[in-house]
């Protein structure tokens, strides 16, 4: 009896393990210690626009792809939430020693720069704020082409409309370069070696690289969008002949076979047919014929019982 | 047992009932080796059913193929069976309009083969899909330009055709047999009697079959020439390194006529020792077949040639990578004994009168099987593993391709069914056409229908 309840006890205690383990699992992640003295250290680098511009920089690198655009943990794999109050009641020392140390699929950064890890810090802090999309100023984006003395340079200007309603340059302003990629559903970042600021003119002029292939007649759709805390999302998008013509539209649209049905080439739907409905034609006619020889031999039977 | 069964057969059938009795003989004997065998067969396939139950409840991750390899063992056996099958095509058609009479009395076999063979060529698609039961989405969604919904087509009509090319010879003698095994279990008498098609031999019924007959036999060429071109094609038309080759469809085609020569080349060696045809298949039948066996290996032979040649003479990037991994890297021990001991080494070997003896050729052709089996695996896997990308970021084990037991026993299965089918058909039908064999000895007998015409009259 005593064996019985022994095992009974150990079996409840068995269940209730695994009921504890998955029951953390399915909550949230383990308990993260962090030191005591590495949760005490001062943010060094205070979180003016340019941290925080330069913490998205590198959050939209390292962190974005498991974490979420969020950082809601929602990107590709399972991660933590980074705008909960428990995440927030951390000290900025802490988040930084998790940064910098790293745990398990959280990998570790120890080789950036100490600043640049504090202006993540900073933006990490800051994805939790509630901004009101009212609040952004709007500006506006435009694309210039360049092409004197055979160097292609692509700038864009970002201008604003001031209280005065007097349209003025804006400067400091972080700019995106990209293509349209060939299918028209993405884009493709160009000129991405590092980030790029206009000047006290509104603009910012970058080289264009010429090896980018366009679509049959080289034509390339190439999009300018800003990036800021303060001002909405805005983008402009030209086509410019500037892209390699690509050689292959052609025979790709020629190469029809792989499209869906409604391409179907009308040579191949009627030989596959043909012999399709030909083959079982005469394989129904030797049935026919079986059929044949079946009363053929019921009318000899008869025949010879008659 | 009826009372004319013997336990040899006649050393000189010179009678229609002689011939008859020796070709019927083997059916009234269910021996204890015979039952043992087909025991065995079945405890495979259960072994079989049973993996293939855990790879349906499971997912394919039971197999070894991963995002690189995602044909595997599977395909590799489709192609074989595929292979096999074209036999029939090769026995029953061609030789026939060519009048090479003297396989007449393998063309039975042969056909025999290619059911049992087309049959699981199409269940080893099945096996391969991870899921089955979407298989009729290939005839709602399937589109015309795909090489995969060719195949599906010609594999059920070549499925059929060979059913039809098996039963439509059979019809006299199941006539016979329905008048002869009346100590048959009740139910294969009612089989015979329902299959015989109420057949007498008389004059129409006779000019009816021959031209059913001639008709399927017209017809079984260009769908067996169909089925495995269009199963090359399933490989020819992706743009990679070893497969897209424009001599693809008659390098298969070649090829599956050695492996189903080799087949029946070791039937015939087994049905003439257990059904005691020594007089039947004899060791001319052999030295006949082993000659085909080296055409067919001189040919395949010559395309193998023209498939490493060629992309070897300009060992371009791709084919490259795929030629050095087959002749000098990874694949080269697989590839050089598949080459040698498949196929080198036999043509040379059945050169010599000897070799084309009964023992030797079977040996010589066990190895010529085998050796097809290992080329279909070598032509499907290798090509995988050298994508037009480079591989990064994987697992190891996704580099290579080695099958699972599950594979292994799958596979097994399906060669256990294939030999199941044949075996149980020759449990209830003649392995050698009785009427045919009578007629080409000129023992002119018809039964029954002594009061109307004779076959032979037709055939002038």
């Amino acid at each position: 009896m005593k064996m019985k309840r022994n095992i009974l006890t150990v079996a409840t205690l068995v269940v209730a393990f695994i009921f504890s383990g998955s029951s953390a699992v399915a909550q949230d992640f383990a308990l993260w210690p962090v030191p005591d003295e590495a949760a005490a250290v001062e943010n060094p680098v205070a979180p003016t626009k340019e941290s925080l511009q330069s913490g998205k920089s590198l959050f939209d690198l390292q962190c974005k792809a498991c974490h979420g655009e969020s950082g809601k943990g929602d990107g590709l794999i399972k991660s933590a939430d980074l705008t909960t109050p428990e995440f927030l009641a951390q000290t900025d020392g802490a988040i930084h020693y998790k940064i910098h140390q790293g745990r398990g699929v959280m990998p570790s950064f120890s080789t950036l720069p100490d600043e640049q890890l504090w202006d993540l810090v900073n933006y990490v802090r800051s994805l939790s704020m509630v901004r009101d999309s009212a609040d952004l100023k709007d500006a506006t984006v435009s694309i210039y082409f360049n092409d004197a003395d055979g160097q292609r340079e692509l700038t864009a200007k970002v201008e604003e409309t001031n209280a005065e309603g007097q349209v003025v340059p804006v400067a400091g302003m972080k700019v995106n370069f990209a293509v349209k990629t060939h299918f028209e559903v993405g884009f493709l970042p160009i000129v991405a070696a590092t980030d790029h600021y206009t000047n006290d003119n509104g603009t910012v002029t970058v080289a264009f690289d010429d090896t980018l292939i366009g679509d049959a007649k080289g034509v390339l759709h190439v999009v300018a969008s800003i990036e800021d805390m303060d001002y909405a999302p805005a983008q402009v998008t030209e086509a410019v002949e500037w892209g390699k013509p690509n050689p292959e539209d052609y025979w790709t649209d020629r190469r029809a076979l792989w499209k869906n049905n409604e391409y179907v080439p009308l040579w191949l739907l009627i030989s596959f047919t043909v012999s399709a409905l030909g083959i079982w034609l005469i394989i129904g006619y030797v049935a026919l014929l079986a059929r044949k020889i079946k009363l053929e031999g019921d009318r000899y039977e008869n025949d010879v019982n008659t | 047992m009826s009372a004319s069964v013997t336990n040899v057969t006649h050393p000189q059938a010179s009678t229609f009932e002689q011939v008859r009795e020796d070709l019927i003989m083997p059916l009234h004997k269910n021996t204890f080796a015979n039952k043992m065998w087909i025991r065995f067969l079945i405890v495979i396939i259960i072994l079989g059913t049973i993996a293939y139950v855990h790879q349906l409840i499971t997912g394919l991750g039971v197999t070894a193929m991963r995002d690189y390899t995602a044909w595997g063992v599977y395909i590799a056996n489709f192609v074989f069976w595929v292979a096999v099958s074209l036999i029939g095509s090769l026995i029953s058609s061609i030789l026939k309009l060519l009048h090479q009479n003297w396989s007449n009395p393998l063309s039975r076999i042969a056909e025999l083969i290619a059911l049992g063979a087309i049959t699981m060529a199409a269940a080893s698609i099945v096996i391969d899909m991870g899921r089955p039961d979407r298989l009729q989405n290939i005839l709602i969604h399937g589109r015309i330009q795909s090489p995969i919904v060719w195949d599906f087509f010609v594999v059920n009509t070549y499925l059929v055709i060979s059913i039809i090319l098996l039963y439509l010879p059979l019809i006299p003698d199941i006539a016979i047999l329905r008048d002869r095994m009346t100590d048959a279990p009740r139910w294969q008498r009612k089989m015979y009697h329902l299959l015989s098609l109420g057949w007498h031999g008389t004059k129409e019924q006779w000019r009816l079959l021959k031209r059913a007959m001639l008709i399927m036999i017209l017809l079984i060429l260009p769908v067996a020439f169909s089925i495995h071109t269009v199963t090359s094609w399933l490989f020819a038309v992706n743009s990679r390194a070893g497969w897209h080759s424009t001599i693809f469809g008659p390098y298969f085609v070649a090829g599956a006529f050695v492996a189903g020569s080799a087949a029946v080349i070791i039937a015939m060696y087994v049905f003439q020792r257990r059904h005691k045809l020594q007089q039947y298949i004899t060791d001319r039948h052999f030295n006949m077949m082993n000659k085909l066996l080296v055409l067919t290996m001189l040919l395949y032979l010559y395309f193998n040639i023209n498939e490493y040649l060629v992309p070897g003479y300009t060992w371009q990037r791709l084919d490259g990578a795929h030629l050095e991994e087959l002749l000098l890297g990874h694949e080269a021990v697989l590839f050089w004994l598949t080459q040698i001991l498949g196929l080198i080494l036999p043509i040379i070997l059945l050169l010599f009168r000897r070799m084309r003896k009964p023992l030797p050729s079977l040996i010589i052709a066990i190895f010529v099987l085998m050796g097809a089996w290992m080329k279909r695996m070598i032509i499907v896997i290798p090509t995988q593993l050298h994508p037009e990308f480079p591989i990064q970021n994987v697992p190891k084990h996704f580099l290579e391709y080695i099958p699972t037991y599950t594979e292994y026993i799958i596979s097994a299965a399906t060669l256990a069914g294939a030999m199941l089918i044949i075996t149980l058909l020759v449990r209830v039908f003649p392995v050698v056409p009785i009427w045919e064999e009578a007629h080409d000895r000129g023992i002119h007998k018809i039964f029954k229908a002594e009061k109307t015409s004779n076959i032979h009259e037709n055939e002038a």
